[in-house]
């Protein structure tokens, strides 16, 4: 801070206009917030900086997620090999009709073809409805696709609003088989269990019409409705917003979506779609346990330092002694023992996925703990902390609003290098098959399919490849940011450049 | 030193306390044991297994068994007795009223009442009892885990878990030293040449692979060996172990994240060295740039490496649980993973145990060893 230049005069007589100057060049000095320089300091960096965008934008995709037009990240197609990358203004490769399941569709009535079906509409995402008919004429051995009797697919078309996608499936009955039309809702939609009652009275009201005008009488029996059967999607808990998300996707693409650009994997599932979502559960893990390990650790640590003494002692020599424990075995057995309480745990609304954000916290904190102690020690002899002693603020006090917030910088430095270990961690117990659970999906999960991938034969190279890239650059772009944040947070640094 | 010796040993005897006593009581309250079948053990059955490895016993009781070093058997323990009961196999068998019989019933479907009042029961055939000296008496007084047994194992039948620790200990031993090996192989030389070559394009190259090492799990970078090394060569394995060719790509994967920790220890602590004043004195007199190096900042660049050593080990050990089952190797990892799973608690509690006294032991042996190589640290401050 520029000081004023002492002159010969007396100090305490200014005159006025000395003192215009000296005030106009007090106002022109501009203070600086450790926050304001550590920004300054950060966008100087050009690779923090730079990872810092990355991670703002991909935490934006990844949270945006459901709306973008990416095939399901779940959905299973056996029945075409694997597909390299590929454009999405690329024909979809057809399928051959040799050895298709499709190719043996007999020819009931109506046009029958094949046709290759999007993954959204095909695996279960949503919740849908068949709406079944018993139709004359044997079936097929096993479920196939068709374009649907006109007429049937026109009665559901009619009842639901929508497209209904048609199957042949075989009865019990001789001499008939079933028609099943799929009434995909759509993805905001969430109907009752028991089924959309309406839909079966439209569906009633419109095969009786149908009956009236004559647009079944094909002369080779009749046509009746067999029933309605609801399946809920595979993520009947998708969050509500999640959902809403959805169904502005599907007002906004309809139903088209982008090829797999980077390719399927060996089970059919689009690897660009499974990157984006999973990148949500292992963005979620890390984050939530990085914070539950801020919490522990830096309240240990704080008031560790700040009672110090036995106390400090007593809580450090208990840190160390957790130190020496190797977690991962622990965590591990810990997560076996806590699945034989699973069913019990989830009536309490304690799932897997809590236990796990909560066992990983646990073992982060004790560095944390360390770190804020050792922040806490340098700054509890303070003249700060003592004016809030003399004032007549309380240990919590003192610790939460006066001291806590200067340990912050530091507890943020160590908080963006938690969350890539976490990842990592998380990405080891799904290794392990402790983590997440298909069908959801996260980094590990896709880092396992990578390694059991391998084969003299035939390597999927997409499959290990574009998940390792993903997953390197934001652990990458996490540990650059880190490292830059505590360059510029560091106060041993402070105006040094 | 000695001092910090003992101090050391009270925490680690704290230490192992909590684990084996956490982790004990834990694994026995658990629902569903390592015996729980689809099928329903017959009552006799159950009883005996039970019995076999004391788990009719209170839990108090098993503790203590379990933590030894006194063995409470009453066949063979501390407290066993002269004399046991055994069945007389030369007597004629007699009969004796069937408790758990159903009541004889009549003709007329009533219970036959006896002259006491009772119903009748069936009668059963045993043998008579006889008392023989014991013949195991004494013969197993210490076990428990201050004795240094780990107990039988749950599912690998007629097998202890110090059996199972000594089959597979030496493998993941092995397969540990020599990931420790490239891993300060690699590292350390990453990272002097890079320092010494700072600024360079060799410098960035190593320093990007270094972060990638550090940012990947080491089992995405298995998979890139597997794709690049092992289809390519053909004398190298997948998978597998029995040769020391085996050796080479498992622990390669294992040591590469700790490498690259390393490298970037090593590169920051060469450059603090280089900026010193005892390098430019040295340079000043004349030494060559070579003699420079060896003699006065490597040995103080990798003084940081050391302090690294203990959680690196630690972490070598933890991740060739992963390492193992990717290639299949038959080590202590493989065990550990398989028996948590699978609920056989004694060999997975006793793998952690061994983890714990392993990390323990190792990172003590790191601390004097720091101290050795740096004179200004003393041991009563760390």
């Amino acid at each position: 801070m520029a000081a004023p230049k002492k002159t010969g005069t007396d100090r305490t007589a200014l005159d006025p206009a000395r003192l215009e100057k000296l005030l106009a060049e007090a106002a022109e000095f501009k203070g600086e917030s450790l926050w304001q320089d550590a920004w300054r300091r950060l966008k100087r960096n050009r690779g923090a900086y730079l990872s810092l965008w990355f991670l703002a934008l991909f935490g934006l995709t990844s949270f945006l997620a459901p709306l973008l037009p990416l095939a399901s990240p779940s959905a299973l197609n056996l029945q075409i090999e694997p597909q390299p990358s590929r454009w999405p203004w690329a024909p979809s490769p057809k399928i051959d009709r040799a050895t298709s399941p499709d190719a043996e569709a007999p020819a009931a009535f109506g046009e029958v073809a094949t046709r290759s079906v999007g993954s959204l509409l095909d695996d279960g995402w949503q919740h849908r409805t068949f709406v079944d008919f018993t139709v004359p004429g044997e079936g097929p051995d096993r479920p196939t696709h068709f374009e649907g009797t006109p007429a049937l697919a026109e009665i559901v078309r009619r009842a639901s609003g929508r497209e209904p996608l048609a199957f042949h499936k075989r009865s019990d009955t001789p001499g008939v088989h079933v028609e099943r039309y799929a009434v995909v809702h759509r993805f905001a939609d969430k109907p009752e269990k028991e089924g959309d009652v309406g839909l079966q009275d439209a569906v009633e009201e419109e095969l009786a019409a149908a009956r009236a005008r004559g647009d079944l009488d094909t002369g080779a029996g009749p046509v009746e409705l067999a029933g309605l059967e609801y399946l809920p999607g595979l993520w009947p808990d998708m969050p509500f917003f999640d959902r809403w998300m959805l169904g502005v996707r599907s007002w906004l693409f309809g139903f088209w979506e982008v090829g797999p650009l980077l390719g399927t994997d060996a089970k059919g599932r689009d690897i660009l779609a499974r990157i984006v979502w999973g990148s949500r559960i292992s963005i979620q893990v890390s984050v939530i346990a990085s914070l539950v390990s801020l919490l522990l650790g830096v309240t240990y640590g704080a008031f560790s330092g700040f009672l110090g003494g036995r106390v400090d002692n007593l809580m450090m020599r208990i840190v160390d002694v957790l130190y020496s424990i190797p977690f991962i075995f622990v965590v591990i057995f810990f997560i076996t023992v806590l699945n034989a309480y699973r069913t019990d745990l989830e009536k309490i609304n304690i799932t897997r996925m809590t236990i796990f954000y909560l066992v990983i916290g646990a073992i982060y904190w004790l560095t944390m703990a360390r770190v804020v102690r050792g922040q806490v020690l340098s700054l509890k002899n303070q003249e700060f902390v003592e004016a809030a002693r003399v004032v007549g603020a309380g240990t919590a006090r003192i610790v939460f609003v006066h001291i806590v917030p200067n340990v912050l910088s530091i507890v943020i430095v160590y908080l963006t290098l938690t969350i890539p270990a976490v990842m990592l961690f998380e990405a080891f117990l799904s290794f392990l098959g402790l983590g997440v659970e298909a069908p959801r999906v996260s980094w590990g999960l896709l880092a396992v399919d990578g390694s059991e991938a391998y084969s003299p034969i035939k390597t999927y190279w997409n499959v290990i490849v574009y998940p390792a890239i993903a997953m390197a650059s934001t652990l990458l772009a996490l540990n650059i940011l880190g490292d830059g944040l505590r360059d510029a947070l560091d106060p041993k640094m402070r105006g040094k450049d | 030193m000695i001092p910090f010796l003992v101090r050391r040993l009270v925490w680690f005897v704290i230490t192992l306390w909590c684990v084996v006593t956490v982790s004990f009581f834990l694994m026995r309250n658990v629902e569903g044991g390592p015996f729980d079948s689809e099928k329903a053990l017959a009552p006799e059955i159950k009883a005996n297994i039970e019995r076999r490895y004391h788990l009719d016993w209170p839990q108090w009781k098993q503790y203590l068994q379990y933590v030894g070093p006194f063995n409470l058997d009453e066949r063979s323990g501390i407290f066993s007795k002269d004399t046991i009961e055994v069945d007389d196999l030369d007597a004629a068998p007699i009969e004796v009223p069937d408790p758990d019989g159903e009541p004889v019933v009549g003709p007329d479907g009533e219970p036959v009442v006896g002259p006491d009042g009772e119903p009748v029961r069936p009668t059963k055939l045993v043998r008579p009892k006889k008392t023989v000296p014991n013949p195991d008496r004494y013969t197993d007084v210490f076990t428990g885990v201050l004795a240094g047994d780990l107990g039988p194992s749950f599912k690998y039948k007629d097998y202890s878990v110090n059996d199972i620790i000594a089959q597979s200990l030496p493998i993941s031993i092995s397969l540990g030293s020599v990931g420790l090996f490239w891993a300060l192989l690699l590292g350390l030389g990453a990272g002097i040449l890079s320092a010494v070559w700072r600024g360079t394009g060799l410098d960035l190259s190593m320093r990007v692979v270094a972060t990638m090492g550090i940012a990947l799990p080491n089992f995405v970078i298995a998979g890139f060996l597997i794709l690049s090394l092992a289809f390519s060569i053909d004398w190298l394995p997948v998978a597998g172990w029995g040769a020391p060719r085996f050796i080479l790509l498992p622990s390669l994967a294992l040591g590469a994240p700790f490498a690259a920790y390393i490298a970037r220890l090593a590169r920051t602590g060469v450059l603090e060295v280089l900026s010193q004043d005892h390098v430019r004195t040295a340079r000043a007199k004349g030494l060559p740039e070579k003699l420079v190096l060896l003699r006065h900042v490597v040995k103080g660049g990798v003084l940081p490496v050391v302090s690294y050593l203990g959680p690196a080990v630690a972490g070598i050990l933890t991740g060739s649980l992963v390492i193992e089952k990717l290639f299949g190797i038959p080590g202590t990892g493989t065990h550990f993973v398989n028996s948590a799973l699978a609920r056989d608690y004694t060999l997975a509690m006793g793998v952690t145990i061994l983890y714990t006294v392993l990390v323990y032991s190792l990172n003590t042996l790191v601390d004097l060893a720091y101290t050795l190589l740096d004179p200004r640290i003393k041991l009563e401050e760390s």
